[in-house]
């Protein structure tokens, strides 16, 4: 399938519209409804990423791309801002009281663990793609009987 | 997101109702409400979930202040940046407390996150108000 591809302004206002265009997106090409939950919170949680921790309030955009395999789909998050790799985040201790837990932090997890792999590099005319890869095998059912899970 | 507040017990307990999507957008509304709430005297916080389709990490955010704000204490603002939030957190010895913020008929989807988080270890969940209501008022 061709990526298909949505470009932002880095505001957190756009933050639905990409939930909307990954939802769509990953439904069209027959993702179950739980693996298009996983890349709906995986994409809002590293654009997120990118507008608050990489542009930092500065104005800019942000280019999210989806290419959906039948045995993955590979997600493509590019932006301008100054380098930032969300794959040297440390994972935080989801076991931990609410007292000894940072305010945050949580975001680069999830991502981390709602996809299989995470790549960061920094692009060559500058700015930042992260590529999110989410493994379909056994998600993918061949019924078309409205039951996707 | 739309949160509406309903305050019980003479305004011990208050319970927000979301509806819509929770994000970065938008979780400093539920912050405010937490606040509010704590101004007028309220010390649990029930948050019935059941409209809402989509919690991010933002959210957990506004969970955790919630929670500080009913015992009284006051999270970080986001005007003071990320660091902030980040650096707060340290080492504790004493059992974790019941805490004071009760999630109610969280989605499929929200419950994911909570679990994932490890926050559904942590927060009180119940399928029902009732069951939360009664829950609270005996300390449970």
């Amino acid at each position: 399938m061709t990526p298909r591809a949505l470009s932002i302004s880095a505001q957190l206002d756009r933050l639905a519209s990409v939930r909307g265009f990954v939802r769509e997106t990953a439904a069209d090409a027959g993702c179950s409804d739980e693996v298009v939950d996983d890349l709906v919170q995986a994409v809002d949680e590293s654009v997120t990423n990118v507008i608050e921790h990489g542009y930092m309030g500065r104005p800019g955009n942000v280019e999210v791309e989806l290419e959906c395999a039948p045995e993955r789909v590979t997600i493509r998050i590019r932006d301008t801002a100054p380098p930032f790799d969300p794959t040297e985040v440390p994972t935080p201790d989801t076991t931990a009281p609410l007292a000894a837990r940072r305010l945050g932090g949580m975001g680069v997890h999830l991502a981390r663990v709602l996809t299989d792999e995470m790549r960061h590099r920094i692009l060559p005319g500058g700015g930042n793609e992260l590529t999110l890869i989410k493994a379909l095998e056994g998600t993918r059912g061949g019924s078309d009987d409205g039951d996707r899970r | 997101m739309e949160i509406a507040a309903e305050r019980l017990d003479d305004g011990a307990v208050v319970v927000l109702t979301l509806q819509g999507e929770l994000d970065a957008s938008n979780f400093e509304q539920l912050i405010d409400a937490a606040r509010e709430a704590a101004n007028e005297g309220a010390r649990s916080l029930v948050l019935d979930l059941a409209g809402l389709s989509y919690m991010g990490s933002s959210g957990l955010v506004a969970l955790h202040s919630a929670a500080m704000l009913m015992r009284g204490e006051e999270p970080p603002s986001v005007e003071s940046g990320w660091s902030a939030f980040h650096q707060l957190g340290h080492e504790v010895n004493a059992p974790p407390e019941r805490e004071p913020v009760t999630l109610v008929s969280p989605t499929p989807a929200v419950s994911r996150v909570l679990d994932r988080s490890g926050l559904s270890r942590i927060f009180p969940v119940h399928a029902d108000r009732d069951a939360a209501l009664g829950a609270v008022r005996d300390g449970r």
